[in-house]
């Protein structure tokens, strides 16, 4: 159970883009849910979906798990789009019942939009499964550099964004440890509705809130003894390459742009 | 030669009525293996922190290899310094061992080529190597102590300070770990101070110190305190299993010698008998 946790959905199966640099993959996707929201006609969302049928077959992860990134969000979506489809209006009206309407570029419409949120959790699914939790925080710190001229504490950001990685698994175990010392006193937390089962975990927050600051406040020490420094400059030992296949990488991300400009023209 | 000189040294935590340190001298003996054992509340921990300027001195001196403990020089006393604390899980800051070892480096501004090299021969020291890329959920509490201890001979102290830093393993890790720390002390010349309440981790270092109420009581080689029984119980600490062994057969009218023994002495002397 911690493992799942501290690696999140992350395959490793070394493909391409597993080898590819974090910061590189995080802009890509970042870059592609922008393009996903020009994507207005057919060609367009072809292109897209051909796009990222390609990255998942490149990323050599099996379809399962992208269906399971979609899976949970499958009730969002449906309602969503029957919003869309019952609440649109424009084009060929086949059928309508107060200000209910189903009508032609409603049902595109919803299309679209399904395809948009397949597309977006998609792309991200790609992401966290080709790359580790702990390079995402390296990458999401790297491209946060530029903000330090804003006055952003990049650094101490960055350093709270790892400990909090780091004390996930520990923090879950201590959970479970209570969990489980609570349930030796006789508590019961698998009946009960919503609300009484969110009552129960009270004895479970409490305990685990005051270990927590302990845990902090020995951290805080311990860190304080091997010379951190929250506003010292410090080096670096985890280096994020960027390789020639990055670069290439991105000249394909523009291609692709050019290439769904020129199909919305079209 | 003392490498570390306390003068006077009082200290009361904010919002406490009673000092927990009342006017304590003592100086460490360089390159030696000093143990501060005492009751639970006796000021060991806070004397630690003291010494490594982790607290602020309310009243008295501490030099340490020749700089004195105060705010301006914290940062020095901190290289000269590591410091392994009691729990293995809260020290560990990275998120792998290499990062965790590294974290130390990092804070000290060395370069990263020569972080590679450190880690390398820190991890080597403490036998730890193959775990470089290992996440510390996945190591026991004896492993982590020995990466808290990688993280701190990388940057080179010329102390070690452990507060209780065995006392949460099982015997067996404990012994490991007391066995690694003979083995740098001899190798590479560390002055080593450990806190503990357990005389038999004393047995494994130089010179006993036993803090009660806040002052140091006692300050002596070990065979000499740890074989004192009356001064150990006086001080409600528990006898070393030896002792017990010898004082019973005293009782039984056997000639026992006066030195502290540890077990691998006494069974050595006992098949001698």
């Amino acid at each position: 159970m911690n493992n799942k946790v501290i690696f999140g959905l992350y395959v490793p199966t070394n493909s391409f883009i597993h080898r590819l640099d974090p910061r590189m993959k995080f802009i890509a996707c970042f870059w592609y849910v922008i393009l996903v929201f020009f994507a207005n006609n057919v060609w367009t969302n072809i292109w897209l979906g051909l796009i990222l049928l390609l990255l998942i077959h490149l990323s050599r992860v099996s379809l399962k798990m992208y269906w399971s990134g979609i899976r949970p969000l499958m009730w969002v979506i449906i309602i969503t789009a029957l919003v869309q489809l019952f609440f649109s209006t424009g084009g060929h009206v086949y059928w309508q019942w107060h200000f209910l309407s189903l009508t032609s570029s409603g049902i595109i419409q919803s299309i679209y939009l399904v395809l948009r949120f397949a597309y977006i959790i998609t792309i991200s699914t790609i992401l966290t499964v080709t790359t580790p939790t702990l390079q995402l925080a390296d990458a999401v710190e790297s491209l946060m550099k530029p903000l330090k001229y804003l006055r952003v504490p990049v650094n101490q950001i960055a350093m709270m964004l790892s400990i909090a990685l780091r004390f996930i698994p520990t923090i879950m175990g201590e959970v479970t440890t209570i969990m489980n010392a609570q349930r030796a006193r006789g508590m019961d937390f698998s009946t009960g509705n919503l609300y009484q089962r969110t009552r129960k975990l009270v004895p479970v927050m409490i305990p685990l809130f005051v270990s927590s600051f302990k845990r902090a406040e020995e951290l805080a020490v311990a860190m304080e003894s091997r010379g951190y420094n929250p506003n010292g400059e410090r080096t670096k030992y985890r280096l994020l390459i960027w390789r020639r296949a990055d670069s290439w990488s991105i000249v394909a991300l523009v291609l692709v742009t050019v290439v769904l400009i020129a199909l919305k023209l079209l | 030669m003392a490498i570390i000189e306390i003068k006077d040294l009082s200290y009361t935590y904010p919002g406490e009525q009673e000092p927990i340190l009342k006017h304590l001298t003592a100086s460490f003996p360089a390159k030696e293996w000093t143990t501060i054992i005492g009751r639970n509340g006796s000021g060991k921990s806070t004397l630690a922190r003291l010494i490594d300027g982790l607290l602020p001195i309310g009243h008295g001196q501490i030099m340490v290899a020749g700089t004195p403990v105060d705010g301006e020089h914290v940062d020095l006393v901190h290289q000269k310094i590591g410091f392994v604390f009691q729990n293995p899980e809260n020290q560990f800051v990275g998120t792998t061992v290499e990062d965790d070892v590294a974290f130390g480096l990092e804070n000290h501004r060395v370069p990263r080529d020569e972080m590679r090299y450190r880690i390398q021969q820190a991890l080597n020291d403490v036998s730890m190597a193959e775990y470089a890329q290992t996440e510390p959920a996945m190591l026991s509490g004896g492993q982590k102590q020995r990466v808290a201890i990688a993280g701190i001979l990388c940057l080179r102290p010329e102390i070690l300070i452990f507060d209780e830093a065995t006392s949460m393993l099982d015997p067996q890790a404990r012994q490991n770990i007391l066995g690694l720390l003979r083995k740098l002390k001899i190798e590479k010349g560390f002055t080593i101070i450990a806190i503990s309440h357990d005389p038999v981790e004393a047995a494994a270092g130089d010179n006993v110190a036993i803090l009660n109420q806040g002052q140091l009581v006692a300050f002596d080689r070990k065979e000499q305190i740890l074989a004192n029984t009356d001064l150990l119980q006086k001080y409600g600490l528990a006898v070393p299993f030896t002792e017990k062994l010898k004082q019973q057969l005293r009782g039984q009218g056997m000639q026992v010698p006066k030195e502290y023994m540890t077990e691998e002495q006494m069974v050595k002397w006992l098949s001698q008998q």
